[in-house]
């Protein structure tokens, strides 16, 4: 029976609020609404819960300045009520956490420092007492640099995304950032850069004459161009495609071609030189005999019994050196 | 993706120049502008709080405009400390210079605007009777200690000149320590 009571008292304490005109009932007011908006409809839905916002805000901001938490003109009430502010404008219908909300979060927080600097307890608007305003004023430069350090990650996580063969280096040579790992080294897009390539080039030489595949070798190195090019398209166009590039070495052996497919890296890394990607395939010829083992009917021709047709066969594993090429 | 990379050591980096510059600039604007301890440590964290905001937004503003060799130069700079030259990538240390010269000249210009406009607003809202700057002070017999000279060394702009050549000369030296330590750790390739 007791304990039903105290159920009771803490339940009452909790929503009936002290006084009228208080957080209390603003808090209040703001689950009604979340809850009336829960009930309703689309755009009936969209205002209740921007309503729900409104007052979760303002009660947060009577609370945290009846009760601050703060040391000289630093409080967390501040902080609290402008992320709040934050989410509501910049965050959407889905509270994703943009970078706006980020980055708008620290300048809130000094506009609402300033502004809760002029109510003063009665309540009344005035300007602020001249001897708080120095570090008023420090305090708002201060969050102002926050929203640049902020702004600056997105600077880097921007510059990642163009350049993300970055990633597989090592950052301990910086100055600027510090990198917290979570799984092992990424790849480099290099590898794609030769899956593609050796992609692009089987069906043009497997199972082709072998002066055909004499034919396309020889333009693969007097024009190396027009392949990179060929290549290139098929990659996802980031700012990086222009530090890598694509050659070719074709290494006459015996009867068959050794074909080098190199991708080279001629941009930021902690080797100054670049360093460059390599895949050896081998061009060797097949006898078909396909040919001379089916019949034909009719006068035989000499010339189909033995075609020469070529075939490639790339390496699975690519090394890695650094440098560049000769 | 696989990694945080987070600009703590940035972040770091400009707290520690910051405190750096503010403690050198108050003495020197204490002694020069003969104002109190406090007064010349609020001056001097404010303009410097100031610049350097100023500066993150030049940087900023200015960082998507770069043409594209020299954005991936300060990628470069930024991730790995260092320029990476090929034959076609541009010699960096005109960059630098310039950059440098600008940089100094820019916060001290800033500077010298903000503390005009600090005085300004404080004549227009404090009650107290502003004393007038000791280089106005009216004589109809020019003192032996009026003459240019002491002019000139009392002059905010002047001062704040003095200010930042000393922070930005300390700055440097840390630099500088930093650089030759680390590239006496990995020996250069």
């Amino acid at each position: 029976m007791n304990f039903l009571r105290n159920i009771f008292t803490v339940l009452r304490d909790l929503l009936v609020p002290r006084e009228q005109f208080s957080w209390h009932t603003l808090l209040l007011l703001s689950l009604f609404s979340w809850i009336m908006a829960l009930l309703a409809t689309t755009w009936v839905r969209n205002i209740l819960a921007s309503c729900g916002w409104i007052f979760l805000i303002l009660g947060t901001a009577w609370l945290t300045s009846e009760n601050p938490v703060k040391k000289g003109e630093v409080s967390l009430g501040h902080w609290i009520t402008a992320a709040l502010i934050s989410l509501f404008l910049f965050s959407g219908w889905t509270a994703e956490v943009t970078p706006t909300v980020w980055i708008s979060w620290p300048i809130l927080a000094a506009l609402i420092a300033v502004v809760s600097s002029f109510i003063h307890p009665g309540p009344r608007l005035k300007p602020p007492k001249p001897e708080r305003r120095p570090s008023l004023a420090i305090l708002v430069l201060s969050y102002l640099l926050i929203s640049c350090w902020f702004q600056f990650y997105f600077t880097l996580q921007a510059w990642l995304q163009q350049y993300p063969s970055i990633l597989a280096d090592d950052f301990q040579n910086s100055s600027f950032v510090i990198r917290l790992p979570f799984n092992g080294p990424e790849a480099v897009r290099g590898t794609t850069l030769l899956d593609r390539a050796s992609t692009l080039l089987q069906p043009q030489i497997n199972g082709q004459p072998w002066a055909k595949t004499e034919r396309i070798l020889f333009d693969l190195q007097q024009q190396p161009q027009v392949f990179e090019d060929q290549v290139m398209q098929q990659m996802q166009d980031l700012a990086e495609n222009q530090v890598w590039n694509l050659e070719t070495r074709i290494l006459p052996g015996q009867p068959d071609y050794t074909l080098q497919l190199l991708a080279i890296w001629r941009g930021p890394g902690t080797n100054r030189n670049g360093y460059y990607l390599q895949r050896s395939c081998q061009v060797s010829q097949v006898q078909d005999r396909s040919a001379a083992l089916t019949p034909v009917p009719g006068p035989a021709n000499p010339e189909q019994a033995a075609i020469t047709l070529s075939r490639i066969e790339c390496e699975p594993t690519i090394t890695t050196v650094s440098g560049q090429p000769q | 993706m696989n990694a945080l990379v987070l600009p703590l050591r940035a972040i770091l980096f400009q707290g520690l120049f910051l405190l750096i510059a503010i403690a050198l600039e108050a003495v020197v604007l204490q002694e020069r502008l003969t104002l109190s301890r406090r007064r010349s440590v609020e001056y001097a964290a404010v303009l410097n709080l100031l610049s350097t905001l100023a500066g993150w937004i030049v940087f900023l503003i200015l960082e998507p405009l770069l043409p594209q060799i020299l954005r991936a130069q300060l990628i470069s700079y930024v991730f790995f400390n260092q320029f990476f030259s090929y034959d076609w990538s541009p010699n960096m240390n005109p960059v630098l210079v310039i950059g440098g010269l600008s940089t100094f000249l820019g916060t001290v210009a800033l500077e010298v605007r903000g503390l005009l406009l600090i005085q300004q607003f404080e004549q227009q809202t404090s009650s107290i009777p502003n004393p007038d700057p000791p280089r106005s002070r009216p004589s109809l017999v020019r003192t032996p200690t009026q003459n240019p000279n002491a002019q000139l060394r009392q002059s905010p702009t002047f001062a704040l000149l003095i200010a930042n050549a000393l922070s930005y000369s300390a700055i440097l030296v840390i630099l500088s320590t930093h650089f030759f330590l680390t590239r006496l750790e990995t020996p250069p390739l």
